[in-house]
């Protein structure tokens, strides 16, 4: 069967399964554009606001699914706009393939018009790229980069393809979806020494992350958690893996964690690290970091034992893997004492007053989760709200709380709900911001809009850049140097200007009346609440230090 | 600090280099020198690294380099285990008074004068890295005009079939 580049392009993505696109289009990308027009049918294309908004688009759909994520976008400026999102998706691993057009072949290198090298400005932020340079090749380049983003450790792929390239034509023969090409190499006696180590522990504690959704190995987790009686602490991309309020949870670790579970992980004996990677916002001094504890680590990525801290035993594999092997090796335990240590933890950690006068985050947090429920998808942006919501939030269940963990963009989270929504249009999709974030891609109201997408956006907005103005409060004497925004927006105006429904409010029943009406509506509805800006997220741990150093008001 | 050397097989495609070269520069790892060429196999090239570093960055460097899609092997060339060579050219400025103990160390070396002028000479020099230290060391007392160095290239010793196939994580 003879097709052009562009016909090829469409149809190895509907061989690999691909229903929604994420793009923007333009001139390097117009044969592209042309064949996705005859094939409306079979793959639905999302046209955001800005190309980062397309990202991060495809992005939620992949964090809300497990699948990959897929946006294309013009040569140039639509490339470059790209580049947050990619850096976004590999520093939290998330399986994303970005076609970016380009010049024509025999004008690259010349700095032709929207012109730019994305394979050299995009090579460290993926875990692989392509430029194609023949059309024989194209087909076989985009299942490798649908394997490559999806195998292993996942993280995004880019394909660069050249303007004659999608003209060009071939011959094209279908191929079956890629598969996960990762097999998991059991080391036995690797499994004995940390079975051992667990079978022998009296403090012992899980220390989770992202890596445990990625492999879908939450079932697993539970059920090593209670098997061993082995408490556990998520890291804020591990919320939803076990239920939050199980009694064996200890609450969400690191800078932000709560109390009781940066005590445990400091006091116990044995750690267990599954799927998570000793970042420094957890690991806050790495030498200190489990100190008391024989280290034992599971993690499909062999470069990340050893990285940042020292581990005893490294069990590398797919997390559900290896769990699977460990479970018939550790012996049911009851630890009624250590147990009893985490309980009066938990009575002793941060526990945030009410008010009956002015708005709590902790309060809007609660009462909002309270309306849309466990089943509800929760997304946010990055600063204080999302520290809020990752600790107020009851997290039930894996890819229901989406947020920017490693790179910390600021921006996410507008895109990302769009993405998610669109992935489970069955659920509210609920998007925490500040007013900080929410300014800066706010604009994808118009796609959430055009495309029926009733996103709730909830802003927190305390009037100031609330995490830099804390960290002003704490550490640089209260000199509060460009993080008094003085911003005049009016919310409910600009998202009734751009055809969605936005609520003011003062109080809590505002809240609540507010979430009431935007979880029936058909239209993105923004609620807006007023917050104090002296409002701090706590607990909380300087960087480099120890749980000793603890900041709790 | 220790020095390593390594070897890196990879797919013989465009931009491989970029992407090792990539890789050290944002993990910060040092490289001291480096070559790269084709193999008697078209698709798969050398890399030769040579990296300073402990044992904790030495091992994320092997683990690092191994994640990338086109590098098929790393080893390490432990320096008295491997044959390592190294080729040098040395442009030497020379006088009546020195052009004969410079000759006799040339010589001594079994080092090579590729170009001659009235005044200069460009040496050349082939060997194992400690030889060429070496010959550096006598040398550093005459007037140096000019130096390059290729890097260093190796292999293990022994006789090793399937180099690159067995090593693959």
């Amino acid at each position: 069967m003879k097709l052009t580049g562009s016909e090829i392009f469409c149809e190895v993505l509907v061989e690999q399964g691909v229903d929604t696109l994420f793009g923007y289009p333009g001139g390097a990308v117009l044969n592209l554009y042309d064949a996705l027009y005859k094939y409306q049918d079979r793959i639905r294309h999302i046209i955001t606001a800005h190309e980062q908004g397309a990202a991060h688009a495809a992005d939620g759909y992949a964090r809300a699914t497990g699948r990959t994520g897929v946006v294309l976008v013009t040569s140039g400026p639509g490339a470059t706009n790209l580049v947050t999102g990619i850096a976004t998706a590999y520093m939290d691993s998330v399986p994303m393939v970005a076609i970016t057009g380009n010049v024509p072949t025999p004008l690259m290198g010349q700095d032709s018009f929207q012109e730019v090298y994305i394979a050299g400005i995009t090579m460290p932020i993926t875990k692989h790229n392509f430029v194609v340079d023949r059309v024989e090749d194209l087909a076989d380049i985009l299942r490798e980069a649908f394997r490559i983003a999806q195998t292993g450790h996942k993280g995004p792929v880019l394909v660069d393809i050249p303007k004659d390239i999608t003209a060009a034509v071939t011959d094209f023969a279908p191929a079956a979806p890629v598969r996960d090409s990762y097999t998991t190499r059991i080391d036995m006696d690797a499994i004995d020494k940390a079975a051992e180590i667990i079978n022998n522990a009296k403090r012992p504690a899980i220390y989770y992350g992202g890596g445990v959704i990625a492999s879908g190995a939450s079932a697993e987790l539970a059920a090593l958690m209670k098997k061993t009686c082995m408490p556990g602490a998520y890291t804020l991309m591990a919320a939803g893996v076990v239920d939050s309020e199980d009694p064996l949870s200890l609450g969400m670790v690191g800078m932000h964690g709560c109390r009781t579970s940066n005590f445990a992980l400091d006091y116990a004996d044995v750690m267990v690290a599954v799927g998570t990677r000793f970042s420094d916002r957890v690991a806050l001094s790495p030498d200190a970091f489990g100190r008391r504890a024989k280290l034992i680590q599971i993690d499909i990525d062999p470069s990340e034992v050893n990285k940042n801290v020292g581990v005893d035993v490294s069990l590398v594999g797919d997390v559900k893997d290896v769990i699977c092997a460990l479970l018939p090796k550790v012996h049911q335990t009851c630890r009624d004492e250590w147990l009893a240590q985490i309980a009066e933890w938990k009575q002793e950690d941060y526990h945030p007053e009410d008010s009956d006068t002015a708005l709590k985050p902790h309060q809007v947090i609660r009462k909002i989760n309270e309306i849309a429920g466990a089943d509800a998808i929760y997304v946010t942006d990055v600063g204080q709200h999302q520290m809020w919501a990752a600790q107020y939030l009851h997290h039930v269940k894996p890819r229901h709380f989406i947020t920017s963990g490693g790179l910390g963009t600021m921006g996410f989270g507008y895109g990302a709900s769009i993405g998610a929504k669109l992935a489970r249009p069955e659920k509210t999709v609920v998007h925490f911001t500040g007013d900080g974030s929410f300014h800066m891609n706010m604009n994808e109201a118009c796609t959430a809009v055009s495309f029926g997408l009733p996103v709730i956006t909830v802003i927190l907005d305390n009037c100031v850049l609330g995490m830099v103005r804390q960290w002003q409060t704490n550490f640089y004497d209260k000199r509060y140097s460009c993080t008094d925004l003085n911003r005049r927006t009016d919310y409910v105006k600009v998202i009734e200007g751009f055809g969605g429904k936005g609520f003011h409010c003062e109080t809590l029943a505002d809240v609540e009346n507010a979430m009431k009406e935007a979880v029936k509506s058909d239209c993105p509805v923004w609620i807006h609440c007023r917050i104090d800006k002296d409002e701090k997220v706590l607990p909380m741990i300087p960087g480099g230090c120890t749980c000793d150093s603890i900041i709790m008001e | 600090m220790t020095k390593h050397v390594i070897s890196i097989v990879v797919d013989n495609n465009a931009n491989v280099m970029a992407r090792v070269s990539s890789l050290f520069a944002r993990r910060r790892f040092n490289m001291t020198s480096v070559t790269a060429a084709q193999t008697s196999d078209p698709s798969v090239s050398i890399i030769t690294i040579v990296t300073e570093g402990d044992a904790h960055i030495l091992d994320q460097i092997v683990k690092q380099t191994l994640k990338l899609e086109e590098v098929k092997s790393v080893t390490l060339l432990p320096p008295n285990e491997s044959l390592l060579s190294e080729t040098l050219m040395l442009r030497i400025a020379f006088d009546a008074a020195t052009i004969s103990p410079i000759k006799d160390i040339v010589e001594v070396y079994r080092a090579r004068i590729i170009d001659l002028t009235s005044s200069s000479m460009v040496i050349q020099l082939t060997g194992k890295p400690s030889k060429i230290e070496g010959f550096l060391e006598v040398m550093s007392p005459y007037q140096i005009l000019e130096m390059c160095r290729s890097g260093i290239i190796g292999m293990s010793r022994g006789s090793q079939s399937d180099w690159w196939k067995s090593s693959r994580a």
